[in-house]
């Protein structure tokens, strides 16, 4: 059974650095919406890619968006390679690694706004809600639409005065 | 019966969204918050599994 608590713990425990996006992050922010994937923002460096393969080694992580090409974390990108954006499918769930979030901005921008809570004695880095109300603000499919009222409930709850 | 029309509208009965379940995860910690998504994210998984044993690969 894909358990997305424990990608998210193998994530925290590798100790790269990296900000909780999408549908988790609602979640965090107390969303009821059910996601099917893991996203965060991070800048794949080259000693990133190294925790990311050692941390995920036992949840056999390969490449999941070509059909015909779904090399292994291990194998692919070659060294000297580079890729930005990582689409994977582990044995505990689908994890998407993206550098940029659109329209608000690369990492160190998501980074700069995140909020910081106690997950499983680890530190982890959320998307702030007003961030995260801007993404899903500029997304079209249904279920994006439904997080994004809530989230804006749930900014007007938290914070009433703003 | 018919509802008491002293009450106040809550919001959810406008906008399709249930208020008791955000109010509820607000209530819970990160950690619990997590927790009910899993609980709900194996029941989804269920789901879609009985879907595709009945009717295969829907794109």
């Amino acid at each position: 059974m894909e358990n997305l608590n424990n990608l998210l713990k193998k994530l925290l425990e590798s100790k790269i650095d990296f900000v909780l996006i999408g549908g988790y992050a609602a979640v965090l922010h107390g969303s009821s919406q059910v996601t099917q994937d893991i996203d965060i923002c991070a800048v794949m460096t080259d000693d990133n890619l190294a925790k990311l393969r050692t941390a995920l080694k036992a949840l056999e992580p390969r490449h999941r968006m070509n059909a015909s090409f779904q090399p292994s974390l291990d194998e692919y990108p070659a060294p000297g390679q580079k890729i930005n954006n990582y689409y994977l499918k582990t044995n505990s769930g689908i994890l998407d690694i993206i550098d940029t979030v659109r329209p608000v901005g690369p990492f160190e921008r998501i980074k700069a706004q995140a909020i910081t809570v106690q997950l499983f004695g680890q530190d982890c880095k959320v998307i702030s809600l007003d961030d995260l109300i801007e993404v899903k603000t500029a997304m079209t499919r249904p279920k994006d639409i439904a997080t994004l009222q809530e989230l804006k409930i749930l900014r007007d709850k938290i914070n009433p005065q703003a | 019966m018919q509802p008491d029309p002293s009450l106040p509208i809550r919001p959810n009965f406008t906008t399709g969204i249930d208020l008791t379940l955000l109010e509820y995860n607000l209530s819970l910690s990160y950690e619990e918050r997590l927790a009910n998504h899993q609980r709900a994210f194996e029941i989804l998984q269920e789901i879609l599994k009985a879907r595709k044993a009945l009717y295969g690969e829907l794109e």
